[in-house]
This record gives structure tokens, sequence and C-alpha cells, in this order.
């Protein structure tokens, strides 16, 4: 043996090996989840460093990476905020794909990023979907400013750019996928079964139903006109006709059901909740009106929870919201102070409330047209529209209270005060017209007239103090603070919601109003 | 006077604190390569880790990755263990070089010349020159040297064929007509330093050892980017893959540009050697594996760090491709015959020897996998592959830079590792055409 075998050569190898086993081992327990077989090398490397650069951000606003970011791996030393009280409302974001460049659809990394550290630097944490069912189903209590994160189709890049913010921020996320493309086939687009595994090994994604066959679109009519899959009926070609309800139900059903079924068998999961594709849940039909009750219908039993993303709608979801899931679909234009602003103009309001629309504190517009500037609220109706409604985000539980609105008038037949308000087929108003003050409220989309007195106001070209209060239980009507009509007290009159306008003329296009000064006061039952 | 003294002083201290700071450059360089060394193994290692992991997933790729990674890692270990012999001033056997040449009127003087020079008893020196039917001036250069260094007492002997008979029957000749101990052969474009053969010698004091390896760099490494990656790649296989198979006396290749035999052992084997037929063929190139694996059957092959030889390497790619595909050949040729008794050596040098087997043999179906069937299916290009080669031959580019000083050790190992990429089908290709005995001679 030409070797030299003494001790102090194999003392420094296996000094050597103990230093490079225990680096390795060290490395692999810090970050065992990230590496999949796909780009296992590229991955393993980047989820690292970026991990070390976010922690390093969040710690020192982002200069001397690396050291400080191996240092902060130790020390969680992120300035939070904790809230004490709980919450009474929770919003959740929808985002797609994480790119690092711009699509004209998805948001950007570098928004992503601001988004989620402005969010964790604003007392913002996430929470599980258990807990969110805990919240809405069960009554049970959450910490003020927790927010539930998700993406949906499981896309690659919904995963590998966001998987080291999460880790750094101490964050999870939900992922709804597709279950045809991600657990049938490898793709560069979505993500794969080993991969699912790997995401749920690391603690920090939870994977849910988003449709098995459901994200494409499928002809609708003898004309070929596409139609979504939960929301249409589909065109049977070889029989010449629509498919009837019990055909409709059956084929979602179906899907509901095996979409579900092949996520839990293949990765040991228990799937609770769903992502309508498009968000749409019968509300966006062209074929079928009778679909969103169909499918609220066929999906309750198999799922607890979905969810879609709101348009003109209440953006935060309370305990009020059974089966649908509010999300807030986050625009590719929105910087991180743009959510912030958002998610805060979404949250419970005081109802001692006063508004001079120096800003905008959260007026969404369900229809019509609406502009907040000049201190201003402008409100109009559009070429396509006879009126407009525009409510206020984050006053859905308020109760018992006097709404006073000072109101220029430009054009249009009827100024309505809305209070109660729920959603567009749930309210009380007050509707002021030139020939009438009446007391409306409107129940599952029908209107009911409670009382009425002729009018001998005008309007349009004047400015107003319009009032509306919910009093114990019944509704009264003012303007310049003189009562005009009240209604009897009634047992159906609902007892919470948010305020609002609605505007309306025969004539399309035909009204318009500014509001200068908004009050609530609480007044008891 | 005080002020001079004074100026004088500051300028030594000037000096001193250069010479201080250069150091510490390089200190911190040599520190920083070796890091670089062992972060690159470090990062191997983990990604190792996780393909022992997912081992399910692919059963033989995974295997492969392993035992790749193992036998590399264990010839730097290997290397670091392994010991050369100090010389022996009462053990001088008489050597005698055997040079065969053809056409190479430009190198010949010098490769002879040089024999003149080593430290080494005169009288203890036979040189044979063989010119091989050149076509060019090799014959005069001969004839000039050997008058030359005949007159500084050294016994030399020029054959000329008027004919081509190749250089395996030139060798034999040489065995034949040699009359000392030990024959070294040298290469006729391969120059040898002073101190070559005494530290080749030294090894026959054991009686086992029939064949010894001096260690080659490559002297014509700086004409361009692909002599530069031969000098690299050089250094490494002696440096590193020599010395680990030296450990057990088990080296598979004494390479012809400079490396010494006993003639004993020779004369015992010359005829069938220079016989040799493989599948019918009479084997006309890869003679010195193939005098190696005769010795190493029954005796010992080492190699000697300190023996040191430079040798001229092809220049042009096309050069470059026959030299590597008649390597290629004859490593299928002589590793078929070698698995026949590698076995019986030391186990550890055995198990080196079947596992090198199986790496190169499965090599080319990896890589058929990781660069085409994959990407085909999968449509993502070959990252993983290209980058895990890629690291594994700059952890032995930074070996080569932390033992040579400052080279162009990047640009040489991205070089190879384009060529390795390149040439990866010669492998399998010369397994296809082993009969095809064409481009055998240089």
């Amino acid at each position: 043996m030409y070797a030299d075998i003494s001790l102090n050569k194999i003392m420094q190898i296996l000094s050597l090996i103990l230093v490079l086993s225990l680096s390795v081992i060290l490395t692999l327990n810090l970050e065992i989840g990230y590496v999949n077989n796909a780009n296992l090398f590229s991955s393993l490397i980047k989820n690292n460093y970026d991990y070390l650069k976010y922690k390093s951000d969040l710690s020192n606003g982002g200069n001397a990476f690396l050291v400080t970011g191996l240092f902060s791996i130790f020390k969680n030393d992120v300035e939070e905020n904790s809230p004490t009280e709980t919450a009474n409302l929770v919003p959740i974001l929808l985002y797609h794909g994480i790119l690092d460049k711009s699509d004209g659809e998805n948001v950007l990394l570098k928004d992503f990023k601001e988004q989620m550290f402005a969010l964790k630097r604003n007392g913002w944490n996430t929470i599980t979907l258990e807990e969110l069912h805990g919240f809405i189903n069960e009554g049970k209590k959450l910490p003020d400013k927790s927010f539930l994160l998700t993406f949906d189709d499981g896309r690659k890049d919904s995963y590998y750019p966001v998987d080291p913010i999460l880790k750094a921020l101490d964050y999870n996320a939900v992922i709804f996928v597709i279950t045809k493309y991600s657990l049938t086939q490898s793709s560069k687009y979505y993500l794969d079964k080993n991969e699912l595994k790997e995401m749920l090994k690391s603690g920090r994604w939870e994977i849910q139903s988003h449709t098995k066959e459901g994200h494409t679109f499928y002809v609708i009519d003898k004309t070929g006109t596409k139609g979504h899959f939960y929301s249409d009926r589909l065109w049977l070609s070889n029989m010449n006709r629509l498919e009837n309800e019990e055909e409709f139900t059956s084929r979602i059903t179906k899907d509901f059901q095996e979409s579900k079924s092949d996520l839990e068998k293949n990765l040991d999961i228990n799937i609770i909740s769903f992502a309508y594709p498009f968000g749409d849940y019968g509300q966006n039909s062209l074929n079928y009106s009778n679909a969103t009750k169909v499918v609220l219908k066929t999906i309750a039993p198999i799922y607890p929870m979905t969810f879609y993303q709101t348009w003109g709608e209440y953006t935060q979801n309370s305990p009020n919201n059974k089966i649908l899931v509010k999300r807030i679909e986050v625009d590719k234009d929105w910087d991180a102070q743009k959510l912030l602003e958002v998610i805060n103009s979404g949250r419970e309001k005081d109802i001692t409330y006063t508004d001079n629309f120096e800003q905008d504190s959260g007026w969404i517009t369900r229809w019509g047209e609406t502009l907040i500037d000049d201190n201003k609220l402008q409100i109009k109706s559009t070429e396509s529209s006879s009126g407009a409604l525009v409510f206020l985000d984050g006053a859905q539980h308020w109760a018992g209270y006097q709404f006073n609105a000072e109101v220029h008038t430009i054009k249009g037949e009827a100024i309505i005060l809305v209070a109660n308000y729920e959603d567009e087929l749930n309210y009380d108003s007050c509707v002021f017209s030139t020939k009438y003050v009446k007391i409306e409220q409107t129940v599952k989309g029908t209107k009911k007239t409670l009382a009425q007195r002729k009018g001998d106001s005008t309007f349009v070209g004047t400015t107003r103090q319009l009032g509306i209060s919910t009093k114990n239980n019944q509704l009264s009507c003012y303007i310049d603070s003189t009562l005009i009509v009240k209604s009897k007290p009634v047992d159906t009159v609902k007892n919470s919601g948010g305020i609002g306008f609605k505007i309306w003329d025969p004539t399309l296009n035909n009204s318009e109003i500014e509001i200068k000064n908004v009050s609530v006061e609480p007044v008891a039952f | 006077m005080s002020r001079n003294k004074a100026a004088k002083d500051l300028q030594s201290k000037d000096s001193l604190n250069k010479i201080n700071f250069s150091n510490i450059r390089k200190i911190l360089s040599i520190f920083g390569s070796w890091f670089g060394f062992f972060f690159i193994i470090y990062v191997i290692l983990l990604i190792k880790a996780v393909t022992v992991r997912n081992i399910e997933t692919n059963l033989f790729f995974a295997a492969y990755s392993i035992i790749i990674t193992t036998y590399i890692l264990s010839r730097f270990l290997l290397a670091y263990f392994h010991k050369s012999i100090p010389y022996n001033k009462n053990y001088e056997p008489s050597v005698t070089f055997v040079v065969p040449a053809k056409n190479e009127e430009d190198n010949i003087r010098e490769t002879i010349k040089r024999f003149s020079e080593v430290n080494y008893p005169k009288e203890k020196i036979e040189v044979i020159a063989i010119n091989d039917g050149s076509t060019d001036n090799t014959l005069v250069e001969m004839q000039k040297v050997s008058q030359e260094i005949r007159n500084k007492g050294i016994d030399i002997k020029v054959i000329n064929w008027e004919i081509n008979r190749g250089k395996r029957d030139g060798m034999a000749e040489g065995i034949k007509r040699a009359k000392n101990e030990i024959v070294i052969f040298v290469d006729s474009d391969s120059f040898i330093d002073k101190d070559c053969v005494i530290h080749l010698v030294k090894y026959f004091s054991n009686q086992e050892v029939g064949a010894v390896s001096a260690h080659t760099d490559v002297f014509n490494r700086n004409t361009n980017l692909l002599t530069q990656m031969q000098g690299a790649r050089y250094f490494i296989a002696f440096k590193v893959y020599k010395a680990a198979e030296s450990i057990f006396g088990s080296v598979t290749c004494c390479p012809g540009c400079c490396s010494a035999y006993r003639r004993k052992y020779l004369t015992k084997v010359v005829d069938k050697w220079l016989n040799q037929k493989f599948l019918g063929v009479k084997c006309t190139f890869g003679d010195d594996r193939s005098l190696t694996n005769f010795i190493i059957k029954k005796y010992k092959a080492v190699y000697s760090p300190e023996a040191k030889a430079h040798t001229v390497v092809p220049d042009t790619f096309k050069k470059y491709f026959r030299q590597q595909q008649r390597w290629k050949k004859s490593w299928v040729r002589e590793t078929f015959i070698a698995s026949s008794f590698m076995w019986r050596k030391n186990p550890l040098a055995a198990l080196s020897f079947y596992a090198y087997v199986f790496l190169a043999l499965s090599s080319s179906i990896v890589f058929f996998r990781a660069v085409i069937w994959n990407p085909y299916v999968t449509r993502a290009w070959p990252i993983a592959y290209f980058s895990g080669l890629l690291l594994m031959l700059m952890l032995h580019g930074l070996y080569y830079r932390i033992k040579v000083g400052k080279r162009a050790w990047f640009l040489a190992i991205l070089s190879f590792w384009f060529h390795t990429i390149l040439l990866i089908w010669q492998l399998p290709w010369a397994i296809i055409t082993i009969k095809d005995s064409r481009w055998g001679t240089r």
C-alpha cells in the first residue's frame, strides 16, 4: 500500500466529513420541503437564497443582505402590532400567478412582496381554512387583522416565487387546484402531484379543489356560444338539445365529488372547500336562470365553504356568510398602499360615522357610475342604466341608526336613501321624488311599499338634507330634518345592514346627484 | 546619515509590508479556493441526500447518481492518503530508454537530449531510438542528437526502419534489444525532467512492482484553450485518479508518454503483447494500456508523482477528437480484458474498477435520458444534468487551481465540460465499432 494512513490525516478527514455531513443534515432539516424532482438544484438554491433575502429585508429594510438574513433565521424580530381585539370581518385575498414580467393580468412579484410585507408590518396575519371555517360556521373568535391568502388554478408560479415569502413572514396560504391538470399529468405550467406533496410537507400550504373539468369553456347552444361549466346548461349536439335540469345537476355533482375525492385519495388530505372557476356559482349564467339555486343546493352537502370573488358587494366575511365566501381579487395595478386601503376600507366601521369625502372610505358601486372628488360623492347613471346604486363597505353590522346626507340633485326622478343594506336584493329605503316620498322594503328582490305620502318638494337643482331612520324597527324618512313619512313597526323589518344611495329615472342616463356630507348616529331601540 | 538610515528602515519596512501583503493575498486565495472546493462538495452532498430520499422513483438513475458521486469523492479522498516512497541511493538499477518515433523531426531531438541530462550515472543509461519509417527528417535529427549524447558518454543505438511498422513493434523491438534492468518508454513528443529517472526507478526495489507511471504535464499548455483544458485534465488524471489507483498498486494505465517497466517481466509477455488479438482483429493502438494490463495481471503498477515529464498534446479539435476516439476504443478493449482479473486485486481497488466500468457504460444512457428523453417529454431544459456535471468538473478545476496556482482553470473546466457533452457518444460508438482498427496509427 502506497498510502500514508497517519492519525493526523485520518483525524483531518474525519473532522471534514463531520462538518460536511452536519451542514448537509442541518440544511435539509432547514428546508427539505423545497426540493422536487423537476428542478431540484435551482429551486433548492433559489428558495433558500430568496428566503434569506426576504428575511433580511423584513428585519432591516433590505440593505445588508445575507449576513442579517442568516442571523435572522434564529430570531423573530418582526415588529408586529399584535392585535388584542377579535376580528368581526375577515378579508380573503385572491391571486393567481405571481410573475417577474407582466402579462397584463397577474400580479408582479415585486408588488406581491411589498403587499405581503406591508400586511405583516401592519399587523396582519394569515389564518388557515379550518380557522376560517370556525369563524364563519361555529362562532369561533379570531384575532383582529386576520386574513386568508388564496391562489387559484394551482400554477407553478403561485408556488415557487411565493413560498420563500410565506416562509420569511411565517404566513400560510391555500391553493385551489384543477385536479384534471395537477393530478393526472405533469406540465411546465401547473403544479404536479409531487410538488403538491412537497407543499403539504412544508406546512405552509393547504390544497383544495378548484374543479376537475370545469375550468374550460363549453358550448351552450347550437350556434356554438361558449359558457361556464357550472352555471350554464350545455348543448348536447348529438341530441340537438340543451341538457335538462337533471342532467345539469348530475354533471356538476359528479365534478364536485370527483375533484374532492381525487384530491383526498392522492394527497391524503381533507377537502372542505371549493373555489368556483371564474368565481361563477351561477350568477353569471347565460342560459339557466335557476343556476345559482341549483349550484348552491348541490354543492352544500359536499363542501362546507365555497369561494368566489366579489364584484360590487361587501368585500369581507362575517359569520353571516354561510356557504358563499367572499374574496378580494387583487388587481395587477394595485401597489401595497392600495391593497392596504382596500382592506382597511372593508373593515367594520364605527356606527357613529361622518364622511365628507376627503378620501374614499369604501364606497362600493353596484351599478351606475360614481366618483369621489372635490369633497363630493358624484353618482350618475350611464348610457346603459336608468340609475345607480352605491353603498358603504364595512357597515353591514350597523343596527338602529339615523342616516343623514346632504344631497344635491342634478337630474333624475327619484333619489333613494338606502339603509339596512345587505345586498342588492335585500335592503330598506326611503324613495324621494317630486310626486311622492315612500318607504320601500326589498326582500329577496321583491319590492314592497310600507308607507307613502304625496310629495310636494322639488329636488332637481336644489340641495336638501335627506334622512332615513331605522329606530325601533320602524323606518322613517326626513327632508331637512322634518319627518315626512313613518312606517308601522313591522316584525319583518330587517334590523341590521349598511347605508347607501340609489338613483332612478325612467330614461337611461338621466339621473345624477352629488353628496356632500354623510352622517350616521346610533339611535336607541 | 541618520536620515539615510531612517529612509532605509522605512524602505525595508515597506518591502516587508509588500511581501506580507502578497503572502496574505496568496493565502487568502488558496483559502478561498479550498472553501469553494468544500462548498461544492457540500452542495453535491446536499443534492445526493435529496436523491436518496427519492430513490424509489427511479432506482437505476438514482443509483448511478450516488455511485458516481461516491466514486469521484473517494478518488480525492484516496489521493489525499497516497504516499510516495523516498529515493534510495543504494538502489540504482541500469535503465534503457526506448523511443519509437515517426515523423517527429520537431521534437525528437529535445526528447533524446534530455536523457543525457538526467541526474543518474551515465554508465547506467542506454538509449534505443527507433525511426519507424518517418517521411521527414526524423532520422537525421536522431543521428545528430545521438552523436551529441554519445559524446557525453551515453550508450545510444539508432534503429532505422525504412517502412513503418507501428508503435507497438517499435516498443517491442526496444524491449528485445534492451540490455538494462529497467525499460523506460518515452514518447517521441515527450520531455523528461532531470529527476525523472531516480523517482521512477526507486519503486522497483520492491520486486512486486512491474511498472511505474511518471507524472506527465502538458508541454504546450499555453497554445490555446484546447491545450489548456488538456493541461487541467492531465493534471487531475495523474494527481487524483492515478494516485488513488496507485495506493493499491493497480494503476490501470501507465501511459506511453513516460513510464518505466521491469525488463525481466516485459520479456515474458512481449510476444503475446505484440501479437495481441481482440475479437480476431490485431490490436494496433492503445499499446500502453494494453502493456500495463499484461503486467498488472501478476505484478503491481504504481504512480510516481515526483517523476516528471511533459508531453505535447493535440492542439486542434480534429486531432483531439481522433485521439479521444482511439483512447475510448482501447479503453473498451482493455477494460474488458482487465475485468477478467481485477477482482483478484485489493477489494477496494477492484470495487473502484468495476464501479468505474459501470459508470462509464451507463453514462451515455443517463445522458440520453437527461438531455434528450426527459426534455422531449417534459419540454424542460436539462438544467439539473448540465449544472450537476459542471459542478463536478468545477470541483476538479478548483483542485487544479489550488495545486498549480494561477492558471486559466475556469475556462479550461468550462471547455472540458463542453467537450464532455460534445463527445459523450464516443464511448458507445467505440463499442459499436470496436472491430474497426482504422485511425490506429497517428
